[in-house]
């Protein structure tokens, strides 16, 4: 048998994740967005009629009535859904009540800014949960084990719009840094971030912190600690890398929830997000506009987790099973 | 806990006050005006609350007349107006009136509104009043405008106030709940609903230039916004604060405070309506008003801000009481006994609805008069509700509504009886009332073709809904208000905030 040393094969870029797990994964995300939308449908349109918040006080008795025909909010709620879908299917939603027009481009238009703010507070809850993770579970000293922890824990039974205020009392109205309301830019960015990731530092910072110490406790560890390998290096190459994926997990879910979960956040500070344009559309009964936020909000949530799932499958190949 | 929860951060910006307010206070050279509920749109036929997109609208568009800050009517498109019978109006416009566009504003262009407005499958709201009076609009000559009516309007000038003007090219081309095109002091330049709107001066307004040449609307939705808006001198102008909130600007450096009489009452609107109700019975209604101690509420919620309704809704300075009325006085001996002898001497349970956030003070209020009423053996039950439910409740079946709602029902104008009198009558459709004298005086009073037949069936009026007492009548709504130092504005207390009024000092 001869042997022949065959040339090494060009290294070609692999995904870390097959195209038929990808198409899979938006597929159910389609199904998961038209259900949640579908059940945000009936919720709402079972719930009242919008018209109701259109009439002019002074109006006679039958204005609702002829209000309610013209909005097309008379027919049975199943009728209305086939309608909705009718519609759907031809690229455009059903104009919204209090914007007149289609609602798909008034919610896209504030997803850059609700990105901007969630990246901006995923950012820095990240970081900062990291740090606060790992300094509880491989600090020598108690304080710092304990201590920031404990202040991270705290902040997190308080409610959000709170701390928002809290911060806009300190640093808008008593130092000035920063505006109070209706910021623009990287100055009103600010404390809106920090309010975000003030919210999501403990939960990052618990999961990192278990996950290290779970590696910590690894023989591959116990190994490189017996052939000498410095701590930081130890901890750097081995233990930090190994902790990574679980913690994208979180910081996946997250994300997610940071889309359109930023709603009393952005309400606080005015910012113009979709989080507020969701809750000013229930307030004022806006259904089309309600289902639009949702389906943005949903697509968002979906993409994001795959796109963490794949960035988890990067950092740590065990995932790419 | 939760409402609790919601005090504490305004408390803290007020302990954080120091007596003084306002770093950075200074006007420039764009006004910033703030609103406290959130803009629906700037649809000039579908109306809008003073304190959002009504604003607004109002330093856009103009309409025939409008309204002075003490409620008078007087002129605005319109220069005079005659009537040569009950059922016809003739109104002069001005012919120096131009569209933010530089195209003139016609008696075509006013006839052509109205018509969108008389049309039953017209989405604009606006024009769902008018459609039980008008007829027809047309215009008779290139300046005058003649409205035909199918009932009289003594009042019709009046009527006609919030009946904004939008120039029909661009409104059968544009999305007019968010863009605008029309012949007031200002034009739009940008719109978000959720946040405020920015305006620049109309170059084509024919009237007196304002004194800023761009002004910013700014969305505070919330009492804790507003004060820190304020607070961090973010804002020249601001309505609707807490009276309680006030304190913390006066003395100030940087603002004036307004604390006043509003041009709306505030009442506990009956449902007569619902099976069984004790408040079917007009004594256990007078027993009610008689154990509302409205005095004390005014002094500890209120300030001292307003004096009780005199037993009405109308009240002095802005509409003309039937001074033969007035206030139920505090005495829950005569409410123990008319219970009695109605037949309830043990009291019974009701309840109240309240829109959360939506009139001042009214959680403490509506406590206040919980305790009160609790001392003549009536259980008040109070609900919250978020302002879609709270009004779907309102307009829902008389027996699934609630028992009371504290709500805020007024005219806009001295002697609008529409406003004042349309909430309690019988088939408004909010109320929840059984009240067939009532409603036959304010028609007669409504079909009135001189002054002083309206006068005596409005007084008429007013006295069958006291001796009913068809309303826990409650107090007037306070105004309040915190205006920069640098500004000169005369305030207007049915909370309109039209940026061409505010001048600098």
């Amino acid at each position: 048998m001869a042997s022949v040393l065959s040339p090494p094969l060009p290294r070609t870029f692999r995904l870390p994740v097959s195209g038929r797990y990808l198409g899979g994964r938006l597929l159910t995300g389609l199904v998961a967005v038209w259900g949640a939308i579908t059940l945000v449908f009936f919720a709402l349109y079972s719930t009242g009629n919008p018209a109701l918040l259109l009439v002019p006080p002074d109006a006679p008795p039958d204005e609702v009535e002829r209000l309610t025909r013209v909005l097309g909010f008379d027919r049975p709620i199943p009728e209305q859904y086939v309608t909705f879908l009718g519609t759907v299917l031809t690229g455009r939603f059903p104009d919204s009540i209090r914007y007149g027009e289609n609602p798909l481009p008034i919610a896209l238009e504030k997803v850059p800014a609700s990105l901007a703010l969630g990246a901006t507070g995923l950012l820095i809850g990240t970081l900062l949960g990291g740090l606060i993770g790992y300094w509880s579970a491989t600090a020598r000293s108690s304080w710092l084990r304990r201590g920031p922890l404990g202040v991270a824990v705290a902040f997190e039974s308080v409610p959000t719009f709170f701390i928002g205020i809290l911060l806009v009392l300190v640093f808008a109205v008593n130092l000035g840094w920063f505006p109070a309301t209706n910021g623009r830019g990287l100055p009103g960015l600010v404390l809106p971030a920090v309010t975000l990731a003030l919210a999501f530092i403990p939960a990052i910072a618990r999961v990192f912190r278990t996950a290290l110490l779970d590696v910590l406790q690894a023989e591959h560890i116990r190994t490189a600690r017996a052939k000498g390998l410095p701590h930081h290096l130890l901890v750097r190459r081995h233990v930090v890398a190994n902790a990574l994926g679980t913690t994208l997990n979180v910081v996946g879910i997250q994300a997610g929830v940071m889309l359109g979960g930023a709603v009393v956040t952005e309400s606080v500070f005015g910012w113009p997000g979709i989080g507020q344009l969701s809750i000013n559309a229930v307030q004022n009964r806006d259904y089309p506009l309600v289902i639009v936020c949702v389906l943005v909000i949903a697509a968002g949530f979906v993409l994001i987790n795959l796109l963490v799932d794949v960035l988890a499958a990067l950092v740590e190949p065990r995932l790419r099973s | 806990m939760k409402r609790f929860a919601l005090i504490i951060p305004i408390l803290l910006l007020g302990a954080c006050a120091n007596g003084a307010s306002g770093a950075g206070a200074e006007v420039g050279d764009t006004l910033r005006l703030g609103l406290s509920r959130q803009i629906t749109g700037v649809n000039p036929h579908k109306g809008g609350s003073p304190d959002s997109s009504g604003s607004i609208v109002g330093s856009i568009y103009e309409s025939l007349t409008r309204i002075t800050p003490s409620l008078e009517v007087e002129p605005s498109l319109a220069t005079s107006w005659t009537s040569p019978d009950p059922l016809n109006w003739d109104f002069t416009i001005r012919t120096n009136a131009k569209f933010s566009d530089g195209s003139a504003l016609t008696a075509d262009d006013v006839a052509w509104n109205f018509a969108q407005l008389l049309n039953p499958d017209y989405k604009g709201t606006s024009g769902a009043p008018l459609r039980k009076y008008i007829k027809k609009v047309t215009a008779s000559s290139p300046d005058v405008i003649h409205f035909e009516l199918s009932a009289p309007a003594l009042d019709l000038p009046g009527r006609l106030w919030s009946i904004y003007i939008v120039q029909p090219a661009f409104a059968q081309s544009h999305n007019l709940d968010n863009e605008a095109l029309g012949s007031g002091p200002y034009k739009l330049d940008k719109l978000d609903q959720e946040n405020g709107a920015a305006l620049s001066l109309n170059p084509s307004y024919g009237g007196d230039k304002p004194a800023f040449e761009k002004v910013e609307y700014t969305v505070l939705a919330s009492e804790a916004q507003r004060v820190a808006a304020l607070r961090a001198g973010e804002q020249d102008l601001i309505l609707n604060l807490d009276p309680l909130d006030l304190k913390q600007f006066e003395g100030s450096p940087d603002y004036d405070t307004i604390l006043g009489v509003g041009t709306q009452p505030l009442t506990l609107a009956i449902n007569e309506r619902k099976k069984n109700t004790p408040l079917a019975n007009a004594k256990v209604r007078q027993a009610l008003n008689y154990a509302t101690d409205k005095e004390t509420i005014i002094k500890t919620v209120l300030r001292d801000a307003v004096k009780p309704l005199p037993g009405q809704v109308l009240y002095s300075p802005y509409q003309t009481p039937n001074p033969a009325v007035s206030a139920y006085p505090f005495d829950s001996d005569r409410a123990k006994a008319l219970l009695a002898e109605a037949g309830y001497p043990n009291g019974f349970e009701v309840r109240v609805n309240l829109s959360s956030g939506t009139y001042v003070s009214q959680d403490v209020a509506t406590q206040q008069i919980a305790a009160q009423w609790a001392k003549i053996g009536v259980t008040l039950k109070i609900e919250q509700q978020p302002f879609p439910a709270w009004l779907q409740n309102q307009y829902g079946p008389d027996d699934q509504a609630a028992d009371f709602f504290y709500i805020m029902w007024g005219g806009s104008y001295r002697g609008d009886l529409n406003g004042n009198f349309g909430p309690f009558r019988s088939d408004h459709i909010q109320s929840h009332l059984n009240a067939p004298e009532f409603d036959k005086l304010v028609d007669q009073a409504l079909g009135a073709t001189d002054q002083a037949t309206k006068d005596k069936f409005q007084n008429e009026a007013a006295a069958s809904a006291f001796e009913n007492a068809h309303a826990i009548f409650l107090y007037p709504s306070p105004f309040t208000g915190v205006v920069s130092k640098q500004l000169s504005w005369t305030p207007k207390p049915n909370r309109y905030l039209y940026a061409q009024q505010v001048g600098r000092k």
